[in-house]
């Protein structure tokens, strides 16, 4: 079953190709895990994360400053080198400032599949679309707010597919979000005992072969892959038990994944590829638009803030996802520039020694699996103190 | 202070009387606001992004870390010391904060982990009651904010700005459902006020301070409009040595009285034919936020007759008019009006580059400052391919003097001054109309 993950890890662009070529079905592409998936679903649309490629970039370093984001510029490059070249739309929330500058990179400088459809100067197929996402997550009328945005959205798509998402539709897609939700969660249960299940990296690679896969398929292909765990008490590696908190956590960064379980084994995290994408499920009981708005702004993101004297969502976060886990020590694995990350570390790693007796080890990665290998040494040294 | 990290940086020279006493407003502004806090009434500091007339209303007075942290870029505690910046940023990377991370929030989070919030230039920022910031244009405001509340355990209130993205120009009236949320952001800052403070929300006050507002806004509309002049009667360094009261002390009868004087100055020296040199013979775009530790940099194309005309930071966008509509709403749609996507922003200065007789651009590539330097490669290729204009990179912080390399700024500038002049000698024209334009 591991095989079927591991696709995404090995090629994930041969792998939506191969699905697209099957069920001859359109594929968005979409930045940040707050995107609201759950409508293109609704709309018959594979939703996949664009990621980068950890390769010396070829085109975006014309347009796109050096010291800035090193994963967002190498997203970019592969778009422009057409690494993405299927995707039939791709969608861009305002998330952190790089990303949100996307909206223009994006419809700049990577070849669209479609030439723009213009009636009376508006883009009737827009290729790149745009989600006003609110920097406060919890605030007075920031739903109702929202939920109008997330209404835009679903109406430009629905202009360019030519058909309505309906309601049913909405609430199809939620109850299978759920169902992935729920597994993954199962999967994140089963890594408190100690040995833990599985291994950092196998949750890591289960987790981001979600993000392209079509969520049913995902969460059977999970269900099946976790009942036989289960079923045959397989136990993982020990070590010392480390919490994993960083930037967007894809193929190249995933690198250090490997580096720590040579000493150590990751037991939770602070990722958008990790807990962040699936922690809080959404509430069917809701309208469907309001579920999807609510579970987007509760994705604890490092760049959201919430209404309150003084904000700790963030460390709500870590409270919710170190519970139980007997987590050891915490590594920081941010990369250069991720500001919002950066200027939140100082705090969370006083507030993780001082309640909660973690020591953290803070990692500055460049993007390149080289510069993982680098991190050997510190990451030696911490677990080895963690050892004692 | 070693004398490796001695950076031979200095003021700029300035043209106008008014932008030269600015200092004294500025000294008085932080005085001001000290008196105001010793007579027990409350303190705001606050992100530059919040719209101003929101504090004069309600009773505060404002300081602006971000301002504070400029300030600190220029003054020394002794002749022989380094920078106030560089001594507070040294505090906050000891901290663990990174060196990647925006200078003036490293400055202004050593200034409060110092301890001492005196120890300062001006006597530092009076202790505030309340903090404020915007999601508006940059992350890292949000999060220093966040992190300056946690460590001064003073209550943070943030106003989210949806971020608007348009497809042609910057300016657009906003979408009902926008401007009821920025509206309602507005509400819960007046009522979050009250509740720190005691001081409640008078309707007619802030009218008030609109309306000083919008005649301040339109008084620097016009001065925009004046130093399109040939000869450049106001230039750069000019332009950020006034715009203090405009963006900080908007909402003011002083900013109001500190515009008017500007005003007639720039028109008088344009009867007089006064340009800020005797040859102007090329004009030159400033992208970005200034070197502050640096100003100097205003003046280092004079010799050769360049001058530096227009730089787009801190100037106002024009305001939809005044009504008598609720005021939280007239504020909540004039900030939604505006635009910040790169295309938008990117097509703003093409057009300023035309008004202002651009012949070229000096792009400040500030090394942490996100949101400034990510479209500085594009605006320079399309400064290039729609005008021919060239550009010029300077990297470096926007307070920290310790990533300036003087020399190899200065080589670069050289080159590019040769690219403008040899146009010059040419007889060729330096700016090249864009097509459609």
């Amino acid at each position: 079953m591991m095989e079927l993950f591991a696709q995404y890890t090995e090629d994930r662009h041969a792998a939506v190709r191969k699905w697209k070529e099957r069920t001859g079905k359109q594929v968005y592409g979409y930045f940040c895990c707050v995107t609201p998936e759950e409508i293109l679903s609704a709309a018959d649309i594979l939703p996949v994360r664009i990621t980068g490629t950890g390769e010396p970039l070829q085109l975006a370093d014309l347009h796109v400053p050096p010291n800035s984001c090193p994963f967002a510029r190498s997203c970019l490059d592969a778009g422009m080198r057409g690494l993405y070249d299927y995707l039939d739309g791709v969608v861009v929330p305002n998330t952190c400032d790089f990303i949100f500058s996307m909206e223009y990179f994006w419809k700049t400088l990577v070849p669209r599949p479609t030439k723009p459809a213009l009636i009376a100067g508006v883009d009737m197929r827009p290729f790149v679309h745009y989600i006003n996402y609110p920097e406060k997550i919890v605030g007075r009328d920031v739903v109702p707010f929202y939920v109008e945005v997330l209404r835009g959205f679903k109406q430009d798509l629905e202009r360019s597919l030519g058909r309505s998402i309906t309601d049913e539709d909405l609430a199809r897609a939620i109850g299978v979000y759920n169902e992935d939700k729920a597994q993954l969660k199962r999967m994140y249960e089963m890594r408190k005992s100690d040995p833990p299940a599985l291994s950092g990296y196998e949750a890591w690679q289960i987790t981001y072969a979600g993000l392209m896969m079509p969520k049913d398929e995902h969460a059977a292909a999970l269900k099946a892959y976790l009942d036989d765990l289960e079923g045959n008490g397989r136990r993982g590696a020990e070590g010392v038990r480390i919490y994993l908190s960083g930037s967007a956590m894809d193929r190249v960064n995933a690198e250090i994944y490997k580096l720590i379980e040579e000493y150590g084994v990751v037991v939770s995290d602070d990722l958008c590829v990790g807990t962040r994408s699936f922690w809080y499920p959404l509430r069917p009981q809701l309208p469907p638009l309001e579920a999807i708005a609510r579970r987007s702004l509760g994705t604890a993101c490092p760049r959201s803030t919430v209404t309150a004297p003084i904000p700790e969502n963030r460390w709500a976060h870590i409270l919710n996802t170190t519970k139980e886990f007997n987590v050891e020590g915490a590594i920081f694995y941010v990369l250069k520039c991720c500001d919002g990350r950066l200027a939140e570390i100082p705090h969370l790693r006083e507030k993780l020694r001082e309640e909660l007796g973690i020591p953290s080890l803070v990692l500055e990665g460049d993007y390149t699996e080289e510069g993982v290998e680098q991190m050997r040494g510190p990451v030696e040294a911490f677990i080895e103190m963690l050892e004692g | 202070m070693s004398k490796e990290v001695q950076v031979t940086t200095k003021g700029s020279r300035k043209t106008l009387e008014v932008a030269r006493n600015t200092w004294k407003f500025i000294k008085q502004d932080y005085e001001e606001g000290h008196e105001h806090k010793r007579a027990g009434k409350p303190v705001v500091w606050s992100c530059a992004m919040v719209e101003k007339e929101l504090y004069y209303a309600m009773g505060l007075f404002p300081y602006y870390p971000e301002q504070f942290a400029a300030l600190c870029a220029v003054q020394r505690k002794t002749p022989d010391s380094e920078k106030e910046a560089v001594r507070f940023a040294r505090i906050a990377e000891q901290s663990g904060y990174s060196t990647d991370l925006c200078g003036y929030e490293r400055v202004c989070t050593g200034y409060v982990l110092n301890g001492d919030l005196s120890d300062a230039p001006l006597g530092g920022m009076a202790p505030p009651d309340l903090l404020v910031t915007t999601s508006s244009i940059c992350d890292v405001r949000l999060k220093w904010f966040e992190d300056m509340a946690q460590r001064l355990e003073v209550p943070l209130f943030t106003l989210d700005r949806p971020e608007r993205v348009f497809d042609r120009g910057i300016m657009q009236y906003p979408k009902a459902h926008e401007i009821r949320y920025y509206r309602s952001q507005l509400e819960d800052f007046v009522n979050f006020t009250t509740e720190v403070t005691g001081i409640k929300y008078d309707p007619e006050r802030m009218r008030e301070c609109l309306q000083w507002a919008h005649m301040t806004n339109e008084l620097r509309l016009e001065i925009l409009e004046l130093r399109k002049a040939v000869p450049s009667p106001m230039g750069c360094a000019d332009g950020f040595a006034t715009m203090y009261p405009g963006m900080y002390c908007s909402g003011t009868e002083k900013a109001y009285n500190y515009y008017k004087a500007l005003r007639d100055e720039v028109k008088a020296r344009i009867q007089e034919g006064k340009g800020q040199i005797e040859n102007e013979r090329f004009r030159l775009l400033w992208y970005g936020i200034p070197t502050w530790f640096n100003m100097g940099i205003f003046n280092y194309f004079e010799p050769i007759g360049g001058v530096f005309a227009y730089e787009p930071a801190y100037n106002p966008s024009p305001w939809p008019p005044l009504s008598n509509e609720d005021p939280l709403t007239e504020i909540a749609t004039r900030t939604l009006s505006v635009g910040t996507s790169i295309g938008a922003r990117l097509e703003a200065i093409l057009e300023q580059c035309m008004e202002y007789k651009i012949a070229g651009g000096v792009l400040a590539y500030l090394i942490t400052c996100r949101p400034v330097y990510l479209p500085t490669l594009e605006i320079r290729r399309v400064l290039q391919d729609e005008l021919g204009i060239p550009s010029v990179l300077i990297e470096c912080d926007l307070v920290d003097e310790r990533t300036f390399s003087e020399g190899q700024i200065k080589t670069r500038m050289d080159a590019f001054a040769e690219q403008i002049l040899k146009k010059l000698e040419a007889g060729e024209p330096l700016q090249r109309r864009a097509a459609g334009a």
